[in-house]
């Protein structure tokens, strides 16, 4: 049975993340890094922080270098809301540099400098999957990959497009939140972390 | 449009209902509330913490909660604290709700906001309208700031959402609400907002909808309830 990590750090929703796998009757437990990295197959990185914090959390408690091995020796890692946006290269958030597993950039939602947010339960397209689904999104910045081929969910904000999912390889990412998606968003990370 | 079902609960975690923020009306476990609102496909779930104290009898129950609802989750009531804030959070709250820091205590909606993200952070306003004046006003303590400044200080926090409540009540049942409060409200902020207090109607919810507010907060009026009867919570009434 594979053994899940969910990411131990200073921000986002783990206990959210931990009720999601204890539903799905999943072998969990929540480590840092350097510790999944000996003990577990696949490592989530959690939702609901600031990316520049996130980040410089990251590369302080030597967490950064942990989670490239991670990948690096094939484990799955996968990553949700803000810590999708940490596998990216760059983010304006901070003006911050990311994990840099993905190419590409996480920009401000919208057109203008003025902040805005997408709150709600959207439909998101499954680009692979050819089929709609509605999951909950919060946040105020999304990613552009530079790689259009690896976007796996797509929906849309405000008559624009935004990329709400990414699958490289070992490596996924959601903008969206399917822990707490209900049953659908359960579904979906059954899927993404067994498949 | 999002539809937000509120729960109103004390500092031991009981769930309530209010009449005009006065008398409680005790309705049941607030982890039996919130599997029933997710049954019954609600969109997210907000908790208001009416005693303003989180000790950590009240973190454990809403963790233990979480743990059997799989639903966006915010929190209001007490939040002082950088630890109580980062307590709450690790404990499944998606976004936190603050009310009077806006203005005795901006350094912890700063604080959270640089943590946690935009995203994360709620401030609610309690306006009245003042008719004589035809004034939108919100109530802090005793004293009363006018919409604009106040919405000058939400925006300087950086925070991605305002709940508002409108304390005159008879205001929203009328529906004499002027429109051009919210679309005032809608030109000032430029991020979420919803409105709470006194929704009876869907009309109410569909007219919100198109003057561009994001979503309505119902928290008494998901319950069927009068003193002594056996508790309903139907979140479907008024949202389908």
């Amino acid at each position: 049975m594979k053994h899940i990590s969910i990411l131990n750090s200073p921000w986002g929703n783990k206990s959210s993340c931990a009720s999601a796998l204890k539903r799905l009757n999943l072998n969990y437990s929540i480590k840092t890094a350097k510790e999944a990295l000996s003990s577990s197959d696949v490592l989530i990185l959690p939702g609901v922080g600031n990316f520049k914090y996130a980040y410089n959390y990251l590369l302080d408690s030597y967490e950064l270098e942990s989670i490239c091995r991670f990948v690096e020796k094939g484990g799955k890692i996968i990553g949700i809301c803000l810590g999708m946006q940490l596998l990216f290269t760059h983010s304006d958030e901070g003006d911050s540099p990311g994990i840099n597993l993905i190419a590409g950039k996480v920009i401000m939602l919208g057109e203008s400098n003025k902040q805005v947010t997408n709150i709600g339960w959207n439909n998101t397209f499954s680009t692979t999957e050819n089929l709609n689904c509605k999951y909950y999104h919060t946040h105020s910045y999304h990613c552009v990959p530079f790689d259009r081929s690896i976007v796996s969910h797509e929906s849309e904000f405000k008559g624009t497009k935004i990329v709400s999912g990414v699958k490289k390889d070992n490596i996924i990412g959601f903008q969206f939140h399917p822990e707490i998606s209900s049953k659908n968003g359960l579904s979906l990370l059954k899927d993404a972390i067994l498949l | 449009m999002r539809i937000i079902a509120g729960i109103i609960t004390d500092k031991v975690f009981k769930a309530y209902v209010t009449k005009k923020q006065q008398k409680r009306y005790y309705v049941g476990s607030p982890s039996n509330i919130m599997s029933i609102l997710e049954a019954q496909g609600c969109n997210e779930i907000s908790i208001f913490n009416i005693d303003s104290c989180i000790g950590n009898n009240y973190i454990n129950q809403l963790r233990a909660s979480v743990e059997s609802c799989f639903l966006p989750l915010s929190y209001g009531g007490g939040i002082k604290t950088i630890n109580a804030a980062k307590k709450l959070v690790s404990s499944g709250v998606e976004r936190l709700i603050f009310g009077s820091a806006l203005f005795n205590n901006k350094t912890i909606i700063k604080q959270c906001v640089e943590l946690f993200g935009a995203q994360s952070v709620c401030i609610s306003l309690d306006l009245i309208y003042d008719k004589t004046s035809s004034k939108v006003l919100n109530r802090y303590a005793n004293k009363f700031v006018k919409l604009d400044e106040t919405i000058d200080m939400v925006n300087k926090t950086g925070c991605s959402e305002i709940i508002v409540t409108f304390s005159d009540h008879n205001c929203l049942e009328s529906s004499t609400l002027p429109i051009n409060i919210l679309s005032k409200l809608r030109d000032l902020f430029s991020n979420q907002i919803i409105i709470a207090g006194g929704i009876s109607s869907h009309l109410q919810i569909e007219r919100y909808s198109k003057l561009g507010i994001n979503g309505v907060l119902l928290s008494s009026r998901i319950y069927l309830h009068r003193s002594y009867d056996g508790v309903c919570i139907d979140y479907n009434r008024l949202t389908l």
